[in-house]
């Protein structure tokens, strides 16, 4: 076992592997992100301002 | 009133965020103050004052440690503890658990403050502490993570911000690569040996150090990112479709890296092929969740020219740009081979660690500190003049490294006579071309100091007199609705989209790992699964969806699964290499196991922290193998019980040492290196002339090694003692006849066994099949 990796002529796949693989990673999680609906992502990215009261806030 | 409009006030514990913000800025200076002063070390070795608790590589192990789990470890600790109760809308579970992690951290971060200066080192970089440490380290990072999810537990909120999600990779990930690279086994309550050893304990601390700065320096930071820059720049994030793209894409493909640490070294070449590739895939999630930081700036510009909080926050997202431009760079092999080794990676790491984790704390503290004390800044004035002075003295430090960097490499790879000859053989040549560059980098230091001290001098000034306050919330009083059930811990793992793609992994595992059956088989099972997955998600992809959907509010599933996703690229990179790379499976060349004198020795070298400035890999390139002899092999350290490679060379390669000056030299150049060396920058080490070597030691530690795999024949302790004397009287009698004379019971004895023994191994003959494949 694991003689393919060892053996040097065949390391030319684990780079397009690698490549394969992450940009599979990147598409699938394009894919899901445009997926996402515009009243989910408002409720998201406005999670940190639903924050404490106003009176206890101190800005700079 | 109804029921449901009922309102209860949560009182947020704000007091420990005060606490752990405090400990980094203190943390922090002290940290920063010894950088500086090992800095100056390189320049002007008369600072080590012979002193061995002062030493450049006794101390260099403090400054890393120091701003890696104090300044940073605390800041994010802070910052964690306020975001997540807000954007959970819950008060941290436990009290009582908070303070056991504020100080038990403190106090682990005391003691290594104590006892490295001791030389009391594991001897691999960023994780020198000593095993008992290890395991405190362990424990207390369990008591974060309990209080962490117990608070996520009870939380009013169902939805998990994109900050949360950081925050449990920070959480999983660092437990692991914490765990998997301290695996010990002690020799006394001070001293263990790691498990893996040579290429093993290389691989293993390599995807443990390049993913210490991904999951202490970068996640958690880009967490805090999501939420306080935000809440400065008084609007959402820029998008929050990319930030989920920005998530998955680090966590997938990060851990992979970390051989790039190994490039051109005796590192199986696919490791290194995986390494580079992945480095540079690494460009897409990291400037896309630079620019989603930065771009959520927009409209906020007007206010950069006042807001101090807005101008360090712009200023440390340009600077994880640029770090994150220049890390994949600098993964490619030929450019590695000119940067590696030199003073181009410290530039780059402090382009990372003081523009883009050092601002992003000050910019983060300047914005807590008047809400969490409930009293204005006592001068913006000052906080400006912190990032002004701040920037200038990063600018100078990475603009001297580069070049410092650039000029080394160039000059170290150079050649003349059409290739035959080194055009700079003396390293110490070398040296001193950037020696005033080093210098640049010390003013850059003490500048950048000065800032955060300034910071210190403004929190002192606003703190005085004022009274902290707590933040509170008011939350319906019954429990949040969820949207949906939430998914079970089960359920999290047996469902389409990760069966489909944990079986896809395990085929093309079997593909690219097995023999001639087995990979085919591979290569057919995973095309069956693509088919597959595409076929169910065309005819239930809602399901699909609903599931994913059902994660963003399922903590633990969510968990889990990105414990999965991060575990897979250290395990297919780890278990071949641990099942493949022993002993019994070296070929050309193995390492014979160091005699008793000569293991005592090499735990000195290790305890001095040698391996800090000098390497022990001669690298697969020509201007390497001419100026330090033939390349290294694997089987050369196949023993080395925790591997030296080494990461930096501030004087030269010791791969092949031994032999190469008699042992006069090596006792004069211990005692003063400049006798031997002129114009060498490497401190004198007086003390190993009056101190014993720790024979008693000896049985415990070749015991262990034994059991380690390395092939010691059985020695009674007497035998041990014994075979000490032989050698170490051998070796007087040598320097006897050179003109130096010493007991043979001291410490340079044996560090001169040990050196005189590096380089000498055993060829093995090619196996019989290999010289008929060969014919």
């Amino acid at each position: 076992m694991f003689q393919r990796i060892v053996m040097d002529h065949s390391v030319v796949f684990v780079g397009t592997l690698a490549f394969v693989v992450s940009a599979s990673i990147y598409v699938a999680f394009f894919w899901r992100a445009m997926r996402m609906k515009s009243k989910q992502l408002e409720q998201f990215e406005n999670l940190p301002f639903v924050d404490e009261r106003p009176s206890e806030r101190h800005d700079a | 009133m109804s029921a449901s409009s009922q309102k209860t006030t949560i009182e947020f514990n704000d007091g420990i965020v005060r606490m752990f913000l405090l400990a980094s800025v203190i943390w922090g200076a002290i940290g920063m103050l010894v950088g500086v002063y090992i800095a100056a070390e390189l320049n002007f070795w008369q600072l080590n004052h012979g002193i061995p608790y002062i030493t450049f590589s006794r101390l260099r192990p403090v400054h890393t440690n120091a701003v890696i789990f104090a300044l940073v470890g605390n800041m994010f600790f802070a910052g964690i503890y306020y975001t997540t109760q807000r954007l959970v809308k819950a008060r941290l579970a436990s009290n009582f658990l908070s303070k056991l992690h504020f100080w038990g951290w403190q106090a682990i971060i005391l003691a290594a403050a104590i006892t490295l200066p001791m030389g009391l080192t594991r001897g691999k970089e960023y994780a020198e502490m000593i095993w008992p440490l290890n395991i405190a380290v362990t424990v207390i990072w369990v008591v974060f993570a309990v209080n962490f999810f117990w608070t996520l537990k009870r939380r009013r909120e169902p939805s998990l911000y994109v900050a949360i999600w950081f925050y449990i990779a920070t959480i999983v990930t660092v437990g692991m690569l914490y765990i998997v690279n301290h695996l010990s086994i002690p020799t006394s309550w001070t001293h263990s040996y790691p498990i893996f050893g040579g290429v093993q304990d290389a691989l293993v601390q390599w995807w443990y150090g390049h993913n210490a700065v991904a999951f202490v320096l970068t996640t958690p930071i880009l967490g805090l990112m999501y939420y306080f820059v935000p809440k400065a720049a008084e609007r959402p994030v820029y998008s929050y479709r990319l930030s989920v793209i920005h998530f998955w894409s680090l966590v997938f493909v990060y851990i992979w890296a970390g051989p790039h640490h190994l490039l051109n070294t005796a590192l199986p070449n696919w490791l290194q092929t995986l390494g580079m590739v992945f480095s540079l895939m690494l460009w897409a999630p990291s400037w896309g969740g630079m620019l989603n930081g930065l771009f959520t700036l927009r409209g906020a510009w007007d206010r950069m020219r006042a807001d101090p909080v807005l101008k360090f926050f712009a200023a440390a997202l340009t600077f994880y740009g640029m770090a994150t431009f220049e890390g994949p760079l600098l993964a490619i092999k030929s450019i590695n081979a000119l940067g590696h080794y030199t003073d181009w990676v410290i530039g780059h790491v402090h382009s990372g660690t003081l523009g883009w984790n050092g601002f992003m704390a000050a910019g983060m503290f300047y914005y807590l500190v008047p809400r969490l004390w409930n009293k204005k800044l006592y001068s913006n004035t000052l906080a400006n003049l912190h990032f002004w002075i701040g920037l200038i003295g990063i600018l100078f430090y990475i603009g001297a490294m580069w070049a410092s960097g650039i000029t080394e490499g160039y000059m170290l790879n150079a050649t003349a006579e059409h290739g035959t000859v080194l055009a700079y053989p003396n390293f110490i040549e070398v040296l001193q071309t950037i020696l005033p560059l080093m210098l640049f980098r010390v003013i850059g230091g003490v500048l950048y100091l000065s800032g955060w001290l300034m910071m210190g001098y403004n929190f002192y000034r606003t703190i005085r007199g004022s009274q902290p306050v707590n933040g509170t919330i008011e939350v319906p009083a019954d429990e949040p609705e969820r949207r949906s059930a939430p998914i079970g811990a089960i359920s999290a793992i047996l469902n389409p989209p990760v069966v489909f793609s944990c079986l896809a992994a395990i085929f093309l595992c079997a593909w690219m790992f097995g023999d001639a059956f087995v990979s085919i088989s591979g290569l057919v099972g995973a095309a069956i699964i693509l088919v597959l997955a595409y076929a169910h998600f065309q005819t239930r992809g809602k399901k699909w969806g609903d599931w994913y959907d059902k994660l963003l509010e399922s903590a633990i599933p969510f968990t889990i699964l990105t414990f999965i996703a991060v575990a897979a690229g250290g395990a297919i990179q780890i278990i071949p290499t641990v099942i493949m790379h022993r002993a019994s499976n070296v070929e050309d060349r193995i390492e014979v196991p160091y005699t008793p004198l000569e293991l005592a020795g090499r735990d000195i070298y290790i305890r001095e922290g040698c391996y800090l400035c000098h390497s022990q890999m001669i690298r697969t390139l020509v201007p390497d193998v001419m100026r330090y002899g033939d390349y290294s092999r694997l089987g050369e350290s196949i023993y080395d019980h925790p591997f030296q490679w080494g990461s930096k060379r501030n004087g030269p390669d010791l791969a092949r040492i031994g032999g190469k000056y008699n042992d006069a030299w090596h006792f004069d150049h211990m005692m003063d290196p400049r006798r031997t060396s002129p114009g060498s920058i490497m401190p004198p080490f007086p003390w190993l002339y009056t101190q014993k070597t720790d024979v008693a030691a000896l049985p415990s530690k070749i015991h262990v090694l034994r059991e380690l795999g390395v092939p010691y024949a059985p020695m009674t302790p007497a035998q041990i003692r014994q075979d000490v004397e032989t050698q170490e009287s051998q070796i007087v009698a040598a320097l006897r006849s050179q003109g130096r004379y010493a007991t043979p019971d001291k410490e340079i004895i044996a560090l001169i066994a040990y050196l005189q023994k590096l380089g000498k191994t055993i060829i093995i003959p090619p196996a019989a099949h290999a010289v008929a494949e060969a014919k």
